[in-house]
């Protein structure tokens, strides 16, 4: 599957638009996977994984051949979708670090005193329990426990994939869980 | 929960699969002795295979055809390699005859000397057209490069139109294959400069009477 991805990858830098095609159709499901967990919406979902491969077209010059294609490609996604919803609501994923309380969001200290501020009651049954959930977490967990889970990346992919360290994956990953655990308690 | 720190901090690393024998067996130990970290360790584990449950998306219909839409222009020589590829006979016909031609007609440099020269055709200079006029018979291929081609008369063979346009009439006749190639201009000169420095516009080719109409 590499040696494959690589020689169609050759193709692309010398601008070949088939070829990219294949690369489109090899990875579009992942990719739009990914969006759309990061952002639960299809429309959006599909602007951005677009987007994604639009950027990895014009910047495949920057690719390193030797590398991992899907994990640039994932960090596009994510970087891309880590934008829109900035963009979207700045302030509404809880996401904002309180002076003085490092690496404590808001987020961790509602989790604390167990007052979530979303009252919808969620049906964990359904796909969109599960959707909702992964929402609810801040978007800096929420990348890293949909490439951990709904990806199945390793520790080490995710960290190249996110730009960070591997440690700092792990502990985001363990929030993210902690984060989930205590919602589906108390659902 | 009383035993949080530690206990959980193993629970996360049996749950990262980081966690060495000997830690496993100690959270085991501790769970057994523990209701309480019991059941957070049940927790966080439906956490996991609620997040595993999560089911398969795909991209919608479509997606791929959009993206390919949005992608800028693809340089001139990529399709046209990518054209050659897939039409290696019309290649090598294309490649046999502006090399056959090309010494053949290698010093029409000039429009001028075009027109005079294609006795049997007829050039337009406004609308950069050749034609072959009514009556006319070419024996043989046709092949046209920068210039849009008008058959009123009869062809026998191919007609090739490189990088132009093609005008039939109505009593206008070709016997073999047209062709409208855009793509393999570049290719077209680069064999063009390979074999003449000079400037060729116009190609006709006729393997039975070098191109002399009766
Ligand atoms: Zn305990």
């Amino acid at each position: 599957m590499d040696a494959i991805v690589k020689r169609i990858i050759k193709q692309v830098k010398k601008g070949d638009h088939n070829a990219f095609g294949e690369i489109v159709e090899l990875y579009k499901d992942k990719v739009y996977h990914i969006s759309y967990r990061m952002l639960g919406n299809k429309q959006e979902a599909e602007d951005v994984a677009q987007e994604a491969f639009i950027r990895a077209f014009t910047n495949i010059d920057r690719f390193e051949i030797n590398r991992k294609f899907s994990t640039w490609l994932y960090r596009i996604a994510t970087n891309l979708a880590i934008d829109r919803l900035r963009k979207k609501r700045p302030d509404y994923y809880l996401d904002a670090e309180i002076a003085g309380t490092e690496g404590l969001t808001m987020y961790s200290q509602l989790a604390a005193n167990e007052e979530l501020p979303d009252e919808k009651v969620v049906s964990i049954e359904t796909q969109q329990g599960i959707q909702q959930e992964i929402l609810n977490l801040p978007p800096k967990y929420r990348s890293a426990i949909i490439l951990k889970y709904i990806q199945e990346l390793s520790l080490k992919e995710i960290s190249e994939i996110l730009e960070l360290p591997v440690a700092t994956v792990k502990t985001r990953i363990h929030r993210g869980r902690e984060a989930l655990r205590k919602r589906l308690r108390n659902g | 929960m009383k035993c949080e720190k530690e206990a959980v901090l193993l629970m996360h690393k049996v749950l990262d699969q980081e966690a060495t024998a000997t830690e496993k067996l100690q959270l085991n130990y501790h769970l057994k002795s523990c209701a309480d970290c019991r059941d957070y360790f049940e927790e966080l584990r439906e956490a996991e295979s609620f997040l595993q449950s999560a089911p398969e998306v795909r991209a919608p219909n479509g997606f791929t055809s959009k993206v390919m839409a949005q992608l800028p222009a693809e340089k001139k020589t990529v399709r046209f390699k990518r054209w050659m590829k897939m039409h290696p006979l019309l290649t090598a016909a294309v490649l046999f005859f502006i090399l056959m031609t090309g010494s053949l007609y290698a010093s029409w440099t000039s429009e001028n000397e075009l027109s005079s020269l294609s006795g049997n055709l007829t050039f337009d200079k406004e609308r950069n057209t050749v034609i072959v006029p009514e009556g006319e018979v070419v024996r043989g291929d046709l092949i046209v490069k920068n210039r849009n081609v008008e058959i009123e008369g009869e062809v026998q063979g191919d007609v090739v139109v490189i990088n132009g346009e093609r005008y039939m009439a109505s009593a206008g006749k070709v016997n073999g294959k047209i062709e409208e190639v855009d793509h393999i201009v570049e290719w077209v000169w680069y064999q063009i400069k390979k074999v003449s420095s000079d400037t060729i516009d116009l190609f006709s080719s006729d393997a039975t009477s070098k191109n002399k109409v009766p």
